[in-house]
């Protein structure tokens, strides 16, 4: 450690520009994960916020919610307990002549049910008519207010918006929060449709008949449209950016080993063992990437301070914490790769004659 | 019982196009108390004959003992805790670590080895006998070579050795400053009884060595070579 150091201090340009780029593949790979965490939660948080433990969708859906749709002779027969509730859903443009138009997806719950019931608000009630809406708090980060009147189709009637609520989200859009009336009529469907489907929070409740199917909430969510494929390509960008690191991190670490050999000789020479050059090389190493790693974190922590609204960026602690042990073991990696030439090195080397 | 012993040292370098013997079937004693000096020209193996009897290289045939202990039948690490507890070395290159200052060299001597070594007091004299003790705070680059030299051999007497083998100590340095250099091995040999062993070419330092030999073409003879005066 005390080796690692005083060479750190006395060579501070060589070290501050490696450290600069540990802080870059520390600060990409935090951005890159409070994205791709952000646009996974935008996908679901709605879901998540029902405690979904099953879904029961028609089995012609293709396990999609905008897909299917439930009729009363579907569901005539169902005995929907505390833990279940219908829900209706739709994708909607709301529009205002005050606002911005928002792309957004509507869903219609009976709000005695425990969906309604339970629901969360950051100000105003629930809906209490058909033309009453509670909506995602997106809307009032853009302007909206209580008591401000939307339009969901480009005909027909306005809607209130009487309350808002907090993380409810689906496939990135702000959830608009309505009744099974307003639902079927956004829809032009008759009565005799129930809902799109039944969320449930219990993990008991099964539906199985010959049109009806019921779903694991992973099953549902990996297959709501875009979701996996978002996923999948994050992972794999975050994946590359580990495996690039560890090659850039190694490299680095390799070449600066090698220019150092001569020093490492004259140590070697004066005996010290080759235990300590090998500890000082792993010490530096995890130096510099918890260097890498603080300045990184603190990079992305005033990041996000200045990114605008719209940007799905969410930090997780448990993910965090995954990344920080990622990126100290793929710098212990990276040293340990040139420990082979250390324990090689021959002292001799340095005293010529 | 001498504190380092050469016998039948026989050291070949081999290349895919030759096989240069540099020590030929070379016997060597040192003895506490003395300090034995090996003369020759540059090329004749005086720096192989150092680092063989410090057990730094090991030789193609024969036997070094070094502090009553045979070093071929010593394990690397074995090698490396006997160097450090036992042999100073004084290098031709100085080998001094850049980047660290002088008095950090010492420092980094107590983090590998933290007892035996000298007091602070004496090794405030040391530095004041080796004209470097305005220097505790300059690093190896910003030294000349005379001063790196001097820092070096300070460094390398710091663990307080019972042997020291130095190459070419004196080779930087101007003549008031050999015989300085030249009298502290003598006292370090004669009032310390260390073992004191240096090869160089430079002659100002045979009034100073109790034994000479001379190491010419591989080969190893008591006394001082023709070309000395």
């Amino acid at each position: 450690m005390y080796l690692s150091l005083k060479e750190i201090w006395h060579e501070k340009l060589r070290y501050g520009l490696i450290i600069a780029m540990m802080l870059l593949v520390t600060y990409l790979v935090f951005i890159l994960s409070a994205l791709a965490n952000g646009l996974s939660q935008q996908n679901t948080q709605a879901i998540d916020s029902w405690d979904t433990s099953r879904v029961v969708l028609a089995k012609d859906s293709d396990i999609n919610l905008s897909q299917s749709l439930l009729t009363s002779q579907q569901t005539k027969d169902l005995n929907l307990g505390k833990s279940q509730a219908y829900v209706g859903t739709i994708g909607v443009v709301a529009t205002s002549s005050k606002h911005d138009e928002i792309r957004s997806t509507m869903i219609g719950l009976d709000w005695d049910q425990y969906i309604g019931k339970d629901m969360k608000l950051v100000s105003g009630h629930r809906a209490k008519s058909d033309h009453q809406i509670v909506v995602d708090t997106e809307f009032k980060d853009k302007g909206y207010a209580l008591g401000d009147k939307v339009k969901l189709s480009t005909k027909g009637k306005r809607y209130t918006i009487v309350g808002f609520t907090e993380n409810a989200k689906m496939s990135v859009a702000p959830v608009v929060y309505g009744t099974m009336n307003a639902w079927r009529t956004l829809h032009n469907l008759p009565n005799t449709f129930t809902a799109s489907g039944i969320v449930s929070k219990s993990n008991n409740f099964k539906v199985n008949t010959s049109d009806l199917k019921t779903y694991s909430a992973n099953t549902f969510i990996q297959k709501l449209p875009g979701y996996s494929a978002q996923n999948s390509t994050f992972t794999f960008m975050i994946g590359f950016l580990f495996v690039i690191s560890l090659i850039v991190i190694a490299v680095f670490l390799y070449i600066l080993t090698m220019q150092k050999l001569p020093n490492y000789a004259v140590l070697r020479a004066q005996s010290v063992p080759s235990r300590t050059l090998v500890i000082t090389t792993i010490a530096q190493a995890l130096i510099l990437v918890t260097l890498g790693l603080a300045l990184g974190g603190a990079l992305t922590a005033v990041t996000a301070q200045f990114m605008p609204m719209g940007v799905p960026m969410i930090f997780s602690p448990q993910l965090n914490v995954a990344i920080v042990i990622g990126i100290l073991l793929t710098g212990f990696l990276g040293s340990i790769i040139p420990i082979r030439t250390i324990l090689k090195v021959d002292p001799v080397t340095a005293i010529g004659g | 019982m001498s504190a380092i012993e050469l016998k039948h040292i026989i050291k070949n370098f081999k290349t895919p196009t030759s096989n240069v013997e540099v020590l030929k079937d070379v016997n060597f004693s040192a003895d506490s108390g003395s300090l034995s000096l090996v003369l020759g020209p540059s090329g004749s193996g005086k720096s192989t004959f150092l680092t063989i009897a410090g057990g730094i290289q090991t030789p193609t045939e024969g036997v070094v003992t070094t502090a009553g202990k045979n070093l071929e039948q010593l394990s690397g690490k074995a090698r490396d805790a006997l160097r450090l507890d036992n042999i100073g070395f004084v290098l031709q290159s100085y080998n001094l670590v850049p980047y660290l200052t002088v008095g950090e060299q010492f420092k980094l001597v107590d983090k590998i080895k933290p007892k035996g070594n000298l007091s602070h007091e004496a090794l405030e004299a040391l530095l004041d006998d080796l004209g470097i003790a305005n220097l505790v705070n300059q690093y190896p680059a910003s030294l000349s070579g005379g001063q790196t030299q001097r820092v070096a051999i300070a460094r390398a007497l710091y663990p307080d050795p019972a042997i020291v083998l130095a190459d070419e100590p004196t080779a930087a340095l101007d003549s008031p400053r050999v015989a300085i250099v030249g009298q502290l091995l003598a006292d370090l040999a004669h009032k310390h009884n260390k073992a004191i062993v240096v090869v160089t070419h430079d002659v100002r330092l045979e009034q100073f060595a109790d034994r000479k030999f001379t190491l010419l073409d591989g080969q190893l003879k008591e006394g001082a070579p023709k070309y000395a005066a």
